[in-house]
């Protein structure tokens, strides 16, 4: 909705174009450069996590790696109306949205020569290949594997060692939460 | 104990929260009477309020407020445009309300909400009141750039992140605490002709807006939702209250106690010009506490 009557005009964002600021972020030489908020390569954002973040839902979480923040709710169960005939598997319906605002930022990639994990937006538009591992640590399972663009063997087995570690430490606060939460 | 009829037995022997659940206007009446309602308040007594500005680091503007459970996000995304012929030294706000499905259980993913169009609709007529450029709380002068080539458009995008009643009063108060947050860029014309941010190692050029980094707020306009069942009032309703009893008034006033908006929408109870009085009363009452809320937000925010 415009402010004044009729048809909302055409509008641009003031930012400064984002591929004149490449080189100054990541200077001549592709091993040496430092990134933008001063992480080391394999070093993740600070991370938050806490349950119960909406009221009305049956169950929700916040989380925020540095300043990507999302949260989750979850309603139900209801009854399938879909249904024609008795079932025993229930469905889990996923909706996902970003607000106008908000940046998406998500996966590891890899740039240049090294590796970076957790990227932010900036980084993320300068990737030559990225890859996302979602697992479940409590199973040693893989739930999730994607891989976009140039990837060696070597180089994903390096991702897999650094994302064990990171997953360990994201599976204990969860957990610390959770056990935290039942005290209140 | 000396209940006239065989309902009265069940209900005194019915626990607490199955009574809620079967009776719920019943079970309210029951704490009217004396005076009081089931969170604890009182009938005239609204929830706990907060706000806290800049929450979002991509936006130039942002707040997150809460009404008791009930959530919003504002943030305002600053962009440039070309003025209209009709008024070429003004800029634009455009202003939306999102109701996501994790707001509320009667939001379905891809269906958009009902109530979402309406709070928008109001939030634009209460905001971008404009007599003369003169009683609405932004000068729309203040976001012009360069006279007929550049002004700036305010995207004003509220999100509900928790919908439990009173999502208006959330929604106006998020945003009116928005634009308090707002800082808007310095920006300079590069050589195409195009407004951009200032860069630090780009000295040379001259900014567009020096020193006008933020709005001058004028008449700030503060609302109070009340329910009105029987002879009762309830200011501040949670989405219970309001799912059993559907009667609302929304009264909206601004900073010098003026009468901005007043809203019924029907419902069956009528009201009285004595109600109306007492529902203006209430909301000049919450404008002051919103007032001191707001302001505290803000110098919160000039000590970081």
């Amino acid at each position: 909705m415009a402010g004044k009557g009729g048809a909302t005009p055409s509008t641009y964002a003031p930012s400064p174009t984002t591929q004149k600021t490449k080189s100054l972020i990541f200077g001549n030489d592709d091993v040496d450069w430092v990134r933008s908020d001063g992480r080391e390569f394999h070093q993740c954002r600070p991370a938050f996590f806490k349950t119960g973040a909406v009221n009305c839902a049956s169950g929700s979480a916040y989380a925020e790696f540095g300043n990507t923040k999302v949260i989750v709710s979850l309603f139900g169960p209801r009854e399938s109306k879909k249904a024609m005939m008795y079932s025993d598997i229930g469905r889990l319906n996923c909706d996902v949205s970003y607000t106008t605002f908000a940046t998406p930022v998500r996966g590891q990639s890899c740039l240049g020569k090294n590796l970076v994990i957790d990227p932010i937006l900036e980084e993320e538009s300068y990737q030559d290949g990225s890859l996302m591992l979602t697992c479940m640590p409590s199973r040693y399972e893989v739930t999730q594997l994607t891989i976009t663009g140039e990837w060696s063997t070597p180089k994903v087995n390096e991702v897999r060692q650094i994302a064990d570690l990171f997953f360990v430490v994201l599976y204990q606060m969860l957990f610390d939460q959770r056990t935290s939460d039942r005290y209140f | 104990m000396g209940l006239p009829d065989g309902s009265g037995d069940l209900l005194s022997e019915m626990d607490g929260d199955a009574f809620r659940r079967l009776f719920p206007l019943q079970f309210y009446e029951s704490h009217f009477v004396k005076s009081t309602r089931p969170d604890g308040r009182s009938l005239t007594e609204a929830r706990e309020t907060s706000s806290a500005l800049g929450a979002v680091a991509s936006a130039d503007g942002s707040a997150l407020v809460k009404i008791g459970s009930t959530t919003m996000l504002a943030a305002i995304k600053m962009e440039v445009m070309t003025p209209p012929t009709e008024s070429p030294d003004e800029g634009c706000i455009a202003i939306d309300f999102h109701m996501p499905p994790i707001c509320s259980p009667t939001v379905r993913p891809g269906r958009p909400a009902d109530a979402a169009p309406v709070v928008s609709k109001q939030l634009s007529d209460t905001i971008l009141r404009q007599v003369n450029c003169h009683s609405g709380m932004v000068n729309l002068k203040e976001l012009s750039l360069i006279s007929g080539k550049a002004a700036w458009m305010a995207y004003l995008d509220i999100y509900c992140l928790d919908a439990d009643g009173a999502l208006f009063d959330a929604a106006l108060l998020s945003a009116v605490a928005a634009f308090s947050h707002l800082q808007i860029p310095v920006v300079s014309m590069n050589d195409e002709g195009k407004v951009v941010v200032m860069s630090e190692e780009q000295g040379g050029k001259e900014a567009v807006n020096n020193g006008k980094r933020k709005l001058t707020l004028s008449s700030i306009p503060f609302s109070l939702t009340c329910i009105l069942h029987k002879k009762y009032i309830l200011a501040d309703p949670t989405a219970e209250e309001e799912s059993i009893m559907e009667t609302l008034v929304t009264v909206v006033l601004d900073s010098s106690g003026q009468l901005v908006s007043l809203y019924k929408p029907g419902g069956p109870v009528l009201a009285y010009t004595s109600v109306i009085q007492d529902c203006v009363a209430l909301t000049r009452q919450r404008a002051r506490e919103l007032q001191a809320i707001l302001d505290e937000a803000i110098s919160g925010m000039e000590v970081d």
